[in-house]
């Protein structure tokens, strides 16, 4: 349970997130959420029309992520396939997965959690800085993702075990 | 239609913009540099991969229309705000199959061998003990279910768990 790691961990690897005024947005989101949540139920038994559209079939995810990103800059990221709309929320049949992106030095990793796809239906291409994932079957995800650098499309290998989906990709030079 | 389901998902629509605007409006400034240096350190701990914070809702059409909001992910609220922890609570649903119970969850990124169910009357635990990533979450079952009778099966980063209901025979 204590494995040993790098820096701070005497805490277990627990992070305050707790600061600035991006943080404190935050966990207004997730106390409207929670109460949302709490009263979801209770209120939403008495009656049951109601329309999202989409809803009927599938089932709405909606999350987001928070972690610093390259250069130590928060950035928070989408995912679910609730989108909003001028008509209000709609739930779409593709999901938008979490991904993250690693600058690995030579090269960028991207990580994407896909669980419930074979490793046939998936499909990536890339092209300058631009990485698109998308996968058909019984579940449907799709993803543009924005590299922080341009890369070598000759260089892709993926990688695609329990439900995580990795793609290596060499910088261009 | 309802008002109050409407709001209610008018709210998550509210939720979405705030969301994004979050997304636009990071402001460093209001971060002193020990902070970001706290915050450089907390994301070069590389668990696994993913020393990120997660949260969602996921939002489906229950038994008779209602609709069921579940929150998952990993930050949590405290007193002291929002707080990113290791175990991250996973996505799952209950269906309700008539003598069956079937739960689905999304595990992605370990092995089928350390996940852990203990069911008991009407409280399924599950829990998984990879070193990289963990994830932890106690259900509440619509009714009672046999303990004995637990059949799982996990495939690309999907578990399904089907439970039979206490007092449903075999063949019923």
């Amino acid at each position: 349970m204590t494995d040993k790691k790098r820096t701070g961990q005497e805490e277990g690897v627990r992070v305050d997130f707790g600061l600035g005024g991006l943080f404190k947005g935050i966990g207004n989101f997730i106390d409207l959420l929670s109460d949302m949540t709490e009263k979801g139920e209770s209120e939403v038994s008495r009656t049951g029309e109601f329309k999202v559209e989409g809803l009927d079939q599938a089932r709405g995810v909606y999350g987001f992520s928070v972690r610093m990103g390259l250069g130590g800059t928060p950035t928070v990221e989408h995912f679910g396939n609730i989108r909003a709309t001028d008509e209000g929320p709609v739930v779409a049949e593709e999901r938008e997965p979490l991904v993250d992106v690693f600058d690995e030095g030579e090269l960028i990793l991207v990580v994407a959690e896909l669980p419930g796809v074979d490793k046939d239906d998936i499909q990536v291409e890339v092209q300058d800085d631009i990485l698109s994932l998308s996968t058909t079957g019984e579940r449907k995800y799709i993803k543009e993702i924005l590299l922080p650098s341009l890369v070598d499309a000759d260089t892709m290998e993926t990688a695609y075990h329990n439900g995580i989906l990795e793609v290596r990709l060499g910088k261009a030079s | 239609m309802s008002t109050e389901l409407g709001d209610m998902f008018k709210g998550l629509g509210d939720l979405i913009k705030l969301a994004t605007d979050l997304a636009d409006k990071v402001d460093l400034s209001e971060l002193d540099e020990e902070k970001i240096a706290e915050l450089r350190r907390a994301s070069q701990t590389r668990v696994g991969g993913m020393p990120r914070g997660v949260y969602g809702v996921s939002v489906r059409r229950g038994v008779g229309g209602i609709p069921r909001v579940q929150p998952f992910g990993n930050i949590r609220r405290t007193e002291r705000g929002p707080i990113v922890d290791e175990v991250r609570e996973p996505l799952a649903d209950v269906f309700d199959e008539d003598d069956v119970l079937l739960v689905i969850a999304e595990l992605p990124g370990v092995e089928e061998k350390d996940v852990q169910l203990d069911v008991h009357d009407d409280l399924l635990k599950l829990s998984t003990t990879t070193k990289g990533r963990k994830y932890a979450k106690e259900l509440q079952l619509p009714c009672p279910v046999e303990e004995s009778t637990t059949e799982s099966a996990y495939k690309n980063g999907v578990l399904k768990i089907r439970l039979r209901k206490s007092g449903a025979e075999e063949g019923a």
